[in-house]
């Protein structure tokens, strides 16, 4: 008879010491009292576990499987968040929004950030290749990449950790090899630099697909007598348990090899033909990606969503290496690979495909009636769950109380020099230019993007706040993207902090003259068993969902990343917005920068004066107290009239107030044109020089406006707040208050701090 | 003054994509027998001083800079 792969792991009738300590020893991260439901079930089954099952359900059970900590609060506040042209949120792999009557748009973001501290090329690569593969499989071509970046301190240097220094070049290496070579353009994204970071990098990435919506698959299969197909890369050692190593707090880099998934965008890029092909000839009744939990939650959740059971042969499976154990099999994380349930008939022309393509694939198995998932190896049955139990996952309300929070800010003395602060907040890490990083990635590649990262004349280009593609489709819509958090304003005020997460993202699709459609959120927190960090999860998640209501925009789709800590220190609480927005067709995108001399130009918005959770104040080292509330009803009114200001040609160029105030947005509006500006403050409003200067809160945008349409820029913002404050002009950008010049900075000067900014650590 | 020849392999049940690029075109061009390729790297570094300091250097260089120890392991080959 043949030797037994698997083995029965004795847990009945043991304690919840000796259970909890199984747990360690096989790496299932899970708690004494999972262990003990464990034991119930299994109690009742009459029987001990296999080591397939305990496996699987501690894949089942992590928090990046089941979102266990946030998955009642994220049902609460974003449950009734949705618009009628939502095709799909929240349910399948990623969220799939309607363009027009023919057209949807599929978004999906999620975080990579366990593998990504341990092995950051091979961790941002397999979080590129995984997040393109949940949208591939809703059927949808992948046309655009975003990502989020949060490193350590510029010079921080850690004895076990990795220095910050590798970890951007390791994490940005990744991303542009995975991005670069797959053939998908990295269009938008965020860099942050912060001390919280030091030990957990943080990497988000996102992606944007194109599908005619009638054509999307869904993530589920609901007939019996289907076949389960894996395709594409093979299954190996690498990555198994990175879901649970992603579920605790990271201590130390070695020994944890065979938790990071590496990437091959070769093996990729050809999948993504052959299945888009087979979407095209209705050959696929249900996919998922196997990304974290691998088969087992892939497998999972496919039969279950769609009320079915199934039957898998794992010696079916396509090995990378001999001798692998069933368990092993069935949580391994290897990349590049799908699950399709396809009609048996239809498997000729599958294998058609996928020859002409290269890609392996192997059956594994079929969908059957019942409940249960049953798994052989040969003869031997290694496996049998019930799949409720199995996919259901468990939902915690942890402990949660706010720590007692800095409530005012001290206010530093007006300074003597405002040219030199404006030159050294343009050289800081977290608003210098991001062209180092950027520009290693092809952001034109497809050749959908009408606007990029950067903006302005060839060779002095300035940032851009979002970015825009052309789809290509018969109504003419185009997508506007964007994705960044505010880490220091949530970490001051959790609820209003995130709320302006979400209108930074919007005030970003406003500033390319879109309008905001619809919000993907990243959050990425700290370890929820503190309970001030579940506290700022909570209000964060209501943050966005209160944003949400008032931008009236839908979150379709998000990811939770909890215990990115280390020891005890938590990361600043970091919760990504993904933004997309859409353009008219009779709409060209709006530029940031001046690029004629000659125009008006204005302040729009609700001006506050409160410095907290400002950069400026963060370089002089002053703790940040409570942040005011921007102004609502202001910021939907900008957000009605400017699409139609832009389609009217009113609007020359806009740029909205954030990271580093007004002066900040004033200094990189200079940039992509060389054409500077001479400027009177003093009738923003009311507050010191500093304060107008350096506040990053509020609901400000620059807009510039040719003279000869003043007057109906003017009646068309009349439910706006509005100050002129001068004309574009001359070689350098000129700030007076009440008449007196109290900086004058040399545009080649902002260039040149600006520019250099991330040298050090590039 | 010692010469150092350092192997580094990827470790072993880690794929390494150039290995299985190798194997799969050498498919395509007819050489059937070929069951596994495997590639891997070898760096030799001159270094000045004693035998056993210099070793130490070659050792710490390996480990921080030559390899990855997360994927990849090597080796002195003397």
């Amino acid at each position: 008879m043949q030797k037994s792969l698997s083995k029965s792991i004795k847990i009945n009738g043991k304690s919840a010491d000796s259970l909890l300590k199984l747990s360690e020893n096989m790496g299932l991260s899970l708690s004494s009292d999972e262990m003990m439901l464990l034991q119930k079930y299994f109690t009742a089954e009459n029987r001990d576990p296999t080591d397939v099952e305990l496996n699987a359900m501690a894949q089942a059970w992590s928090e990046h499987c089941c979102y266990k900590s946030s998955k009642y609060y994220l049902k609460k506040y974003f449950r009734d968040l949705s618009r009628d042209y939502v095709f799909l949120a929240m349910e399948d792999d990623a969220a799939v929004v309607r363009i027009d009557d023919e057209y949807s748009y599929v978004v999906k973001m999620e975080s990579h950030n366990h593998p990504s501290a341990i092995e950051p090329y091979g961790g941002a690569a397999t979080g590129v290749g995984g997040i393109i593969r949940d949208v591939l499989c809703m059927g949808a071509q992948p046309i655009a990449l975003v990502d989020s970046l949060f490193f350590g301190e510029p010079d921080y240097s850690g004895k076990k950790e990795l220095s910050t220094r590798a970890l951007v070049s390791g994490i940005v290496g990744g991303i542009r090899d995975y991005g670069n070579r797959v053939g998908i353009p990295t269009v938008s994204g965020s860099v942050f630099f912060d001390s919280s970071y030091n030990h957990n990098p943080l990497v988000n990435a996102g992606c944007i697909g194109l599908i005619k919506t009638d054509s999307v698959v869904r993530s589920r299969i609901d007939k019996p007598g289907y076949s389960l197909v894996i395709a594409g890369g093979r299954t190996g050692r690498d990555g198994i348990h990175g879901v649970n190593f992603a579920s605790r707090k990271i201590s130390g880099r070695k020994g944890d090899a065979r938790s990071v998934q590496l990437g091959n965008p070769i093996v990729e890029e050809p999948l993504i033909h052959a299945i888009l092909e087979m979407v095209e000839m209705h050959i696929i009744e249900g996919m998922k990606d196997l990304g974290g939990g691998g088969m087992s939650s892939a497998i999972g959740e496919l039969v279950h969503s769609g009320g079915v059971g199934a039957v898998i042969h794992l010696e079916k499976v396509l090995l990378k290496e001999e001798g692998m154990l069933p368990w092993e099999i069935w949580v391994s994380e290897s990349q590049e690979r799908m699950l399709l349930a396809i009609k048996p008939s239809l498997i000729p022309a599958m294998r058609e495909i996928f020859e002409k393509w290269g890609i392996e694939y192997s059956v594994v198995g079929e969908t059957v009636d019942g409940n249960r998932i049953r798994i052989y190896y040969g003869e031997e049955k290694v496996l049998d769950l019930d799949l409720d139990f199995m996919t259901s996952g468990l939902e915690y309300q942890r402990d949660h109380n706010s720590e007692i929070r800095v409530k005012s800010t001290d206010i530093p003395a007006e300074p003597s020099d405002f040219t030199g602060v404006i030159l050294d907040l343009l050289s800081d890490p977290n608003i210098c230019s991001r062209e180092a990083i950027v520009r290693q990635y092809d952001h034109t590649v497809r050749g959908n993007t009408i606007k990029g990262p950067f903006n302005g004349r060839i060779n002095i280009e300035g940032p851009a706040d979002s970015s825009v593609l052309d789809l290509g489709i018969p109504s003419g819509k185009k997508i506007v993207v964007t994705s960044g958090s505010r880490p220091d304003l949530v970490a001051a005020d959790p609820f209003i902090g995130s709320q302006y997460c979400v209108a930074e993202a919007a005030m970003n699709i406003m500033a390319s003259g879109g309008v905001p459609h619809s919000v993907v959120d990243c959050l990425n927190f700290g370890s929820p068993t503190d309970p001030s960090v579940m506290d700022d999860l909570i209000e964060s998640i209501r943050g966005i969902s209160h944003a949400c209501r008032m931008f009236s925009i839908p979150v379709v789709s998000g990811n939770v990343s909890l215990y990115n800590s280390y020891g005890i220190n938590h990361i600043k609480p970091t919760p990504v917005i993904m933004m997309v927005g859409l353009l008219d067709s009779r709409s060209e995108p709006a530029r940031q920068y001046f690029h004629r001399s000659g125009l008006a130009v204005y302040v729009c918005g609700k001006m506050i004066t409160n410095l907290a959770g400002s950069t400026y104040l963060k370089k002089k080292g002053i703790e940040s107290g409570k942040i005011d509330q921007f102004d609502y009803s202001e910021l939907n009114e900008m957000i009605r009239v400017i699409p139609s200001a832009g389609m009217e040609g009113i609007i020359e160029g806009m740029h909205d107030v954030s990271d580093g105030g007004l002066a900040v947005t004033l200094s990189e509006m200079t940039l992509g044109s060389g054409i500077g500006a001479d400027l009177e403050i003093g009738s923003t409003g009311f507050g010191f020089p500093s304060q107008k200067l350096f506040s990053e809160l509020g609901n400000r945008v620059v807009v510039t406006v040719s003279p000869e349409n003043e007057d109906r820029f003017r009646k068309l913002f009349s439910g706006v707040r509005l100050a002129r404050i001068g004309m574009t002009g001359g070689e350098s950008l000129i700030i007076r208050n009440n008449g007196v010049i109290i900086a004058n900075v040399p545009i080649s000067e902002i260039r040149e701090k600006y520019s250099q900014g991330l040298s050090r650590i590039i | 003054m010692a010469r150092f020849r350092i192997e580094v392999n990827y470790r072993k049940g880690v794929e390494n994509p150039e290995a299985v690029t190798v194997l799969r075109n050498l498919k395509i061009l007819g050489f059937e027998d070929v069951t596994d390729v495997h590639v891997s790297r070898i760096f030799e570094l001159d270094i000045k001083g004693s035998r056993e300091v210099a070793e130490k250097t070659a050792r710490e260089i390996s480990e921080r800079i030559l390899s990855n120890p997360v994927i990849q392991e090597y080796r002195i080959l003397g």
